[in-house]
């Protein structure tokens, strides 16, 4: 069975994996150095906070720490290990959510997707990887751009970070939930992710704004 | 006694096993013989709706009417092409011995020609109906039609003019040999068979049929009553496509029925008992597959092998088909209702078995050689005939659903229409477009 202290080298090994993959050697080490003295003991989940950290301490570029953040969920993903689970492997409980603004469209494609986040989370973190990784992989169609497939990813990971889809239209919309469908459906098989949709579609019903913009356009 | 009538109908069942056209050019003449081989060709189409229940059970709620109309279009597609060249091909005039040549669009047959072109005409969409099972829930309506088309139309009368090749003249290279498939454990199985694994390779598994570890994922069909309900139509079918073969109303009818009907028993109990010692859960739907593969195991040898055999190549049929589903779930190929382990595969053995247990010559290595030949020679056209047809397809008109259409079912995406529109809300589209 992992110790604590097995699964802490794990993650560091996952982070040098992902920062060598963006960084150059000396930049990696750099930032290595500041995950030990920062973070390894005290912050081990603030993984946001310390790709901020490190993107301030190198000046690196809006987009290339996007990059580093993405290589460093990816390795812990692709090592089994959920960033989004606190040390002792216990899920991190969900920060209270605050009311969410925009557009019924956009509230409802937001219940959906955080409701196939979350299920797909629930089996483990090779399902995860397997959504993420699926996410990426998958050529995007139907109007869906490189830019808005980027932002998915990014938001599957982080589940607070919705901003680029606040305004979009309504019907750009289905195409992001189609990719949703198919990562989850790589992730979970075609059986589970019908069933995944179908708790998320029936929960987004449940609101409000689901008389202005039914989930079902979506599908 | 009964080995006496046996050994006095056996030269009977021989002459109509190696040259089946000769022997049915003579015989249907008679009322009695024409009567039955209209009534067996009505038996073949209703496996039709066998195969229709049963790949639509197997399929899901959103695809099940997407499968029974591909089910339809191989019964009346392929109608119209084995008439215009299929007949031709596969019985015309066959003076090299690799295809016919005459009987193109036929119009002025006599009667019995025209039962007999009717009879084979039920077998040609069999042949290309096990295809739709295969490649079910992914694969668009407007290509596999033109895929059912070349097999009624070339494929299948191809290879079954070098077997069953000569109604109207010459022999097929095949029969000439002495190659041995009574009804089609290969003519028709193998070969549609062969052109469904075709097709499962070249279409590709549904969405999130394989894990990225190369798991398999189990996707239950929607009703499997129907599949139960499929199977015992086909079952009841297969008095007439075996039956059917002798062309004749005789009383050697009994041997192939009752060996057809045992041989498929023997399936079932060959399926159980190696799922049991597999320790793997008993399912319906393969238990009820291993009839069907009984049946098509025994089709080629059912009118020259004794009895015992003919259920030994049955039970044999169980592990064969079982362990070649494996085979295939292990290679990663998606076959949704396992129509290559039970028509490819198992038609293989049983024209193997029809070689090796040949009553009064058992065992005998040079008949299994020939069979060997023709099993051979089926796999050497059918599948990469097929594998250029359906890559063909793929890269001029399309041939895989988008997954938006996978998502939403090929009912909805294809037709328009759903299959139970009263209980398929949960994931279906709001509104087209």
């Amino acid at each position: 069975m992992a110790t604590l202290d097995d699964k802490g080298r794990a993650v560091r090994e996952a982070l040098h994996a992902g920062l060598e993959h963006i960084l150059d050697a000396a930049q990696a080490h750099s930032a290595l150095v500041l995950w030990d003295r920062e973070y390894a003991a005290t912050r081990p989940n603030a993984l946001i906070e310390y790709v901020n950290d490190v993107a301030a301490a190198l000046a690196l570029p809006t987009r290339q720490r996007h990059e580093v953040r993405m290589a460093l969920y990816r390795a812990l993903l692709a090592r089994g290990i959920d960033p989004t689970q606190s040390r002792s492997g216990a899920p991190t409980p969900p920060a209270p959510r605050a009311p969410v603004e925009g557009t019924a469209a956009f509230r409802i494609f937001r219940s959906v997707a955080l409701g196939v986040f979350d299920g797909v989370r629930r089996p483990g973190a090779s399902a995860s990887g397997a959504f993420i990784a699926a996410l990426t992989r998958r050529t995007p169609g139907g109007g869906l751009t490189d830019t808005a497939q980027r932002a998915l990813e990014t938001w599957a990971l982080q589940h607070d970070d919705d901003g680029y889809f606040r305004r979009l239209s309504p019907a750009e919309y289905a195409p992001l939930t189609h990719l949703i469908y198919v990562a989850a459906c790589e992730a979970l098989g075609p059986v589970g992710a019908d069933r995944l949709f179908a708790q998320a579609i029936t929960q987004a019903e449940a609101l409000p704004e689901a008389a202005e913009f039914p989930p079902r356009r979506l599908l | 006694m009964g080995d006496h009538v046996q050994k006095k109908r056996l030269p009977q069942l021989v002459a109509l096993a190696l040259v089946p056209g000769t022997a049915s050019a003579a015989t249907l003449e008679a009322p009695a013989d024409i009567a039955w081989v209209c009534v067996s060709a009505a038996l073949v189409f209703f496996m039709q709706a066998g195969f229709a229940l049963l790949e639509g059970g197997m399929s899901r709620a959103k695809n099940s009417t997407n499968v029974i109309m591909k089910n339809m279009a191989d019964l009346c597609f392929g109608a119209l092409a084995f008439w215009a060249v299929g007949f031709g091909l596969m019985f015309g005039l066959n003076s090299s011995g690799w295809f016919g040549s005459s009987h193109f669009l036929p119009e002025t047959l006599s009667g019995g020609d025209s039962v007999f072109l009717l009879f084979q005409a039920m077998f040609a969409a069999t042949a290309a109906t096990i295809v739709s099972g295969s490649v079910a829930e992914r694969m668009r309506f407007g290509p596999y039609v033109i895929a059912s088309v070349v097999i009624t139309a070339g494929i299948y009368p191809l290879y079954g003019s070098w077997t069953w090749g000569g109604y109207f003249g010459g022999q097929g290279w095949l029969g000439a040999m002495g190659f041995i498939d009574f009804a089609g454990s290969t003519v028709v199985h193998s070969i549609g068979g062969w052109c469904a694994l075709a097709g499962a390779i070249v279409v590709g598994p549904r969405l999130g049929r394989f894990g990225a570890d190369g798991s398999a994922r189990a996707i239950p069909g929607h009703n499997l009553p129907l599949v139960a309900l499929g199977v015992f139509v086909l079952w009841l079918g297969w008095f007439g496509f075996n039956g059917g073969s002798t062309l004749a109303a005789n009383a050697d009818l009994g041997f192939v029925l009752v060996n057809t009907h045992l041989a498929g028993a023997g399936g079932m109990v060959g399926t159980y008992l190696t799922l049991t010692l597999l320790n793997r859960p008993v399912l319906m739907t393969t238990t009820v597959n291993g009839a069907v593969a009984g049946l098509v195991a025994i089709t080629a040898g059912c009118a020259t092998m004794p009895t015992g055999f003919a259920i030994l190549t049955g039970l044999v049929a169980g592990p064969v088909m079982v362990l070649g589903g494996a085979l295939l779930e292990r290679l990663r190929i998606d076959d949704v209702v396992g129509a290559v382990p039970v028509h490819a595969f198992c038609g293989a053995w049983g024209t193997l078995a029809a070689g090796l247990f040949y009553k009064g010559d058992l065992f005998n290595l040079g008949r299994a050689g020939v069979q060997l030949i023709g099993i051979g020679a089926a796999l050497a056209l059918a599948f990469p005939a097929a594998l250029a047809c359906f890559w063909l397809l793929r890269i001029s008109i399309g041939l895989r659903a988008a997954t938006l259409h996978e998502q939403r079912g090929l009912d909805f995406t294809e037709h328009d229409e759903i299959g139970y529109p009263e209980f398929q809300k949960d994931l279906l589209h709001g509104g087209k477009g």
